[in-house]
């Protein structure tokens, strides 16, 4: 078992950030999915032993993970937030934080490059800040390579990822799960997990929703039509696309972005990084809109 | 090894700062007054005048003043930031971490103070003569000074701990209890910092004008007293700290 938590709860005050949360994370990878304060970022910071629990127990790998040197050194962890050392180039970044895990500082500097290479950056001598934001986030997940760890939890790894560099992570993560490490992976988007994996924690309100195959949740959500609004500077040229193509079954056109309807997301999902690489229509962000994912969650827990 | 790499990113990280550049222009702007000085001289013999200014100007004033921006910002400038997920996450415990954070700030925290002192030394000495006949004078200060870096940043570096917004609290201390406080008369200068690193500088140097006129204890129990400060604040940030939330 990777994590076991039993009537794990975190509050902050009088705000209930997990409530009697229990659930067991096998081996492989796990989606945490959730909307915003669902209590996903707690239960990760819970993890990482950023905070401890206020009631209930939590182990992760068999130990206690609240300021748990040895353990930390079994954990890479892909925080949330943009916030970085960004003065620094993406390689000194990571060497300083390969040598705060005990490496020499060739051993670090060797490292920090291989994992640039891993996720698909170029070795830049010029700033982090000067990054777009799909790079910076390849620079959060790099470090929290670096140290070969057992387990990765990642928060909100897709976040700000543009199509193309979201099929890399993709294909990165399933990489790395494929030479044994285990993945815990936050999102608000279901279909992000879903490319990944099928095991799946949900979670709505601090507490545990569904647990298990995601094939109940399709269920549940088969006949949802989903909202998504895609950042491009050719909206109308994508919308009579996708129109054509009959993935989309309406779209609202704006100066900088095409909202679309769709009842098969996991379609449109997958022909959008062809769009932008076969179709040479940018897009610069995808982001599901509305209100489904609470819709699903209150279906699940009838 | 991953402690010592913490304390050495410290260092560097301080280094790096855009804050570093201005509070070295700060520290080193009483140095050009000091030259102007030098070629206009007055009754006050050179390095009695050296000692008074670099007692007023380094100790009272930019002492407290830079170790209170960077002692501070040890850790609550990470916390509001955010970098601190990435620094906790070393092969460290929490107590650990901010010993190491503290101890990389140490050497180049008092080399913004160091330096003008020297500088200003040695454009004494030069001008005037005794350039090697006052070595210890100057070494007194900088070791008064290290001492100092050493208690006030132990002391900022609790309060940055304890607090998300520590600067105002900090300025009031600095400036208030350590300014203020540990001049006037009775026992309660003896509860400041400042008290004892007078006591430990008049052990030394003979010829700062304001030293006489003001109390002070003797270099044991100075020392003493800066050394359990210093000792306690760390143990008291450490203890903090390994309590702490990171949100």
């Amino acid at each position: 078992m990777i994590v076991s938590a039993r009537d794990l709860s975190r509050w902050y005050g009088e705000v209930v950030g997990l409530n009697k949360f229990s659930v067991s994370v096998k081996e492989g990878i796990t989606g945490l999915v959730g909307p915003n304060g669902a209590g996903k970022t707690t239960f990760i910071r819970l993890l990482t032993g950023m905070i401890r629990p206020s009631a209930g127990s939590l182990l992760v790998l068999g130990e206690v993970p609240f300021d748990n040197p040895s353990l930390k050194a079994c954990i890479g962890y892909c925080p949330e937030h943009e916030a970085m050392f960004e003065n620094l180039t993406s390689t000194d970044f990571l060497s300083w934080q390969a040598r705060m895990k005990g490496y020499t500082a060739s051993e670090a500097h060797s490292r920090a490059r291989s994992c640039l290479k891993k996720v698909g950056l170029p070795t830049l001598k010029r700033p982090i800040t000067t990054y777009s934001k799909g790079m910076k986030q390849r620079v959060k997940i790099a470090q929290a390579l670096l140290h070969d760890p057992a387990f990765l939890i990642l928060d909100e790894p897709f976040s700000g990822v543009d199509p193309v560099a979201r099929v890399e992570l993709f294909d990165l993560l399933s990489s790395l799960s494929n030479d044994g490490v285990h993945i815990l992976l936050s999102s608000h988007v279901l279909h992000e997990v879903e490319r990944l994996t099928s095991s799946v924690v949900l979670m709505n309100h601090g507490k545990l929703v569904y647990q298990g195959d995601i094939s109940r949740v399709h269920q549940s959500i088969e006949d949802l039509v989903t909202s998504i609004r895609l950042s491009t500077p050719s909206p109308r040229e994508l919308a009579l696309l996708l129109l054509s193509e009959g993935i989309i079954d309406g779209a609202e056109v704006t100066d900088s972005a095409l909202i679309v309807n769709t009842d098969v997301p996991g379609r449109l999902y997958e022909r959008l990084p062809s769009i932008v690489v076969a179709d040479g229509i940018d897009i610069t962000t995808v982001e599901p809109i509305g209100t489904d994912l609470e819709t699903i969650f209150e279906r699940m827990m009838r | 090894m991953a402690f010592i790499s913490l304390a050495r990113f410290t260092s560097s990280q301080i280094v790096r700062s855009r804050k570093w550049v201005v509070l070295m222009a700060l520290c080193a702007a009483p140095v050009a007054l000091l030259a102007y000085w030098s070629y206009r001289p007055d009754a006050t013999p050179p390095f009695t005048f050296f000692s008074t200014y670099t007692y007023l100007v380094y100790l009272q004033l930019m002492l407290p003043f830079v170790t209170l921006i960077y002692g501070t910002a040890l850790v609550s400038e990470e916390l509001q930031s955010r970098t601190i997920s990435y620094l906790i996450s070393g092969y460290y415990t929490r107590r650990q971490f901010i010993v190491a954070r503290y101890l990389g700030f140490i050497p180049v925290t008092w080399l913004l103070i160091a330096l003008p002192i020297v500088v200003s030394y040695i454009v004494i000495g030069s001008t005037f003569g005794g350039l090697m006949s006052n070595l210890d004078m100057l070494g007194s200060f900088l070791g008064v000074s290290l001492c100092g870096v050493f208690a006030y940043g132990a002391i900022f570096c609790l309060l940055g701990t304890l607090l998300s917004h520590p600067l105002v609290i900090g300025l009031l201390i600095a400036f208030l209890w350590e300014g203020v406080v540990s001049n006037l008369p009775g026992n309660i200068p003896y509860a400041t910092v400042f008290y004892h690193l007078r006591s430990l500088l008049s052990y030394f140097v003979e010829n700062v004008e304001f030293l006489s006129q003001v109390s002070t204890s003797s270099a044991g129990v100075a020392l003493l007293m800066i050394t359990a400060a210093t000792f306690a604040a760390v143990f008291l940030s450490t203890y903090v700290f390994s309590k702490k939330d990171i949100l």
